[in-house]
C-alpha cells in the first residue's frame, strides 16, 4: 500500500461502519475448496500444462521458455500447434473413425462461434460414427481413442491437436465437432486454428483461407491471427 | 545478461486460481457461473501470456482479465434479464464478531451490498479493499487514473455506509 492509500476497511483502524470490517473479513476469506480449484484444474486440463505456453515477467527479457513456430514464433500457439504426437505405425484400416459425439456438459450459454464460409466438415453424418474418408497416401489412417463420457473441451481439443500430424482429416472432423459438442465452449479460437491447420495439411488452402478471414472477423484481436496471417503468406 | 523468469499458465493457476475466483465472486458473479468463469479467464491468460511482458504486477494483469470476462459476463446476464437483485441490507446489523456458521451469511450480505454499487465503484472498491491491490495497481487493472480510482472508492465507501445506516434505522439500532 502506498502512503497516500487510506487504511482498508479490514484493518485495524482504517474505520467505516463498525460491521463492515466483519463482512470484509469475510469476505477475504471466501476462497474456493480445494476441491473445488481441482475441478477446475480439471476442466482446464491440457491448457494448464501446454508447452511453451509461457511468457516473460520481465519487460526487457527477450521471451524465454517459447515454443516458437515458424517465423512468426507465437509461443502461445504451441498447445494447439506444437508438433503432433509421431504417427503409430499405419494401421490396416482404411477410414478414421471419428469420435462419437457425446452431450455437451457445459453450462454455459452459447458462444457466438466462427461459421466457417463453406461447409467443411469433411466426414458424411452417420448413426454412431463420423467418418471421414482417407486420400490413399495422404495421410496415416488411424482409428481415434474411445471417447470418454466425461471428456472435457480441453481434452477433446487435445485430441484433435494430436491428431493433426496423423491423420489432418480426422483432426478437422474433430474440430468440427467441437461447436456442437461444447455450444458454450471457451476454446473456439483454438478450434478454429486446428481446423484450418488440417484444412491447410489436406492441401485445401481455399477452404482453409476463407477461415482464416471468418477467425479475422471474428477475433480481430486474437493472439492467433499474427500466426495465421503468416502461415498464409500474408 | 538479463534477469528473467519464466512463467507458465500452471504455475500462474497454482499461485492466483484462488483469488481470481474470490475477485469474480466479488465481481457479481453468482456462485453456480464462478467456475466457468475462472475458466474462461485461464484460458485466456493461456492465449496471452507469452505477451505479458512485466510492464505491470501480474496481478495487476490477472484482475484486469477477471474485470473483462466479468464484464462480458454481465452483459449476457442483462440480455437474459437474470439480473438478481436481494436485498442489500438483510443481515446488516450482525454481530462484527462471526461464528463460523455465521460466515456464509456475513458473505452473502457482503454480496448484496456490493450488488447495490454500480461496476465502477464495485470494481475499485473490490480490487483494494478485499483483493489488497494498492490504489495504483487498481487504477491500472481498471485503466482510469489514480485520482478517478480515488474518487470511484471514496463513493463506493460513502455508498456502503449510507446503506448500513438505513438498516440501522430500520431495525431501530442506536
Amino acid at each position: 500500500m502506498s502512503d497516500e492509500d487510506p487504511t482498508r476497511w479490514s484493518e485495524p483502524g482504517g474505520g467505516g461502519p463498525a460491521e463492515v470490517r466483519a463482512l470484509f473479513q469475510a469476505g477475504i476469506g471466501d476462497v474456493p475448496s480445494d476441491e473445488q480449484l481441482a475441478s477446475l484444474a480439471a476442466r482446464l486440463g491440457p491448457v494448464l500444462d501446454a508447452p511453451g505456453a509461457t511468457g516473460s515477467s520481465v519487460a526487457t527479457g527477450t521471451k524465454v521458455g517459447l515454443v516458437t513456430l515458424g517465423a512468426a514464433g507465437m509461443g502461445v500457439l504451441a498447445w494447439v500447434l506444437a508438433s503432433p504426437r509421431p504417427a503409430p505405425s499405419p494401421a490396416p484400416s482404411a477410414t478414421v473413425v471419428a469420435s462419437r459425439p457425446a452431450p455437451s456438459v457445459e453450462p454455459r450459454p452459447a458462444e457466438p462461434a466462427v461459421a466457417p464460409p463453406v461447409a467443411a466438415s469433411p466426414e458424411p453424418s452417420g448413426p454412431a460414427s463420423s467418418r471421414a474418408e482417407v486420400s490413399p497416401g495422404a495421410e496415416r489412417p488411424v482409428v481415434a481413442p474411445p471417447v470418454r463420457p466425461a471428456e472435457t473441451e480441453a481434452e477433446f481439443l487435445e485430441r484433435a491437436r494430436g491428431a493433426l500430424g496423423q491423420s489432418p482429416s480426422a483432426a478437422l472432423s474433430l474440430a468440427n465437432q467441437h461447436r456442437a459438442r461444447y455450444p458454450s465452449g471457451v476454446l473456439a479460437e483454438e478450434r478454429e486454428v486446428i481446423a484450418i491447420e488440417a484444412l491447410k495439411r489436406l492441401g485445401r488452402s481455399a477452404e482453409a483461407e476463407r477461415r482464416i478471414e471468418a477467425f479475422s472477423r471474428r477475433y480481430p484481436g486474437s493472439a492467433y491471427r499474427k500466426k495465421l496471417d503468416s502461415g498464409a503468406g500474408r | 545478461m538479463t534477469r528473467e523468469r519464466t512463467l507458465e499458465v500452471r504455475t500462474v493457476f497454482d499461485e492466483h486460481a484462488r483469488y481470481v475466483w474470490r475477485a469474480l465472486r466479488h465481481l457479481g458473479i453468482p456462485e453456480a457461473d464462478v467456475e466457468d468463469l475462472c475458466q474462461e479467464v485461464f484460458v485466456v491468460v493461456h492465449r496471452k501470456l507469452a505477451e505479458f511482458e512485466g510492464r505491470s504486477e501480474l496481478r495487476t494483469w490477472l484482475y484486469g482479465i477477471c474485470l473483462r470476462v466479468a464484464a462480458d459476463h454481465r452483459r449476457r446476464a442483462h440480455v437474459r434479464h437474470e439480473r438478481p437483485h436481494p436485498d442489500p441490507t438483510e443481515g446488516v446489523a450482525a454481530s462484527p464478531e462471526l461464528r463460523p456458521d455465521a460466515r456464509t451469511e456475513a458473505r452473502s450480505t457482503l454480496q448484496s451490498l456490493l450488488d447495490e454499487l454500480d461496476d465502477d465503484k464495485r470494481t475499485v472498491l473490490v480490487l483494494y479493499e478485499l483483493e489488497g491491490l494498492t490504489m495504483k495497481e487498481v487504477a491500472a487493472a481498471v485503466g482510469c487514473p489514480l485520482q478517478t480510482a480515488y474518487s470511484r472508492l471514496h463513493a463506493a465507501r460513502d455508498r456502503i455506509t449510507a446503506l448500513i445506516e438505513a438498516r440501522r434505522v430500520s431495525e431501530g439500532a442506536p
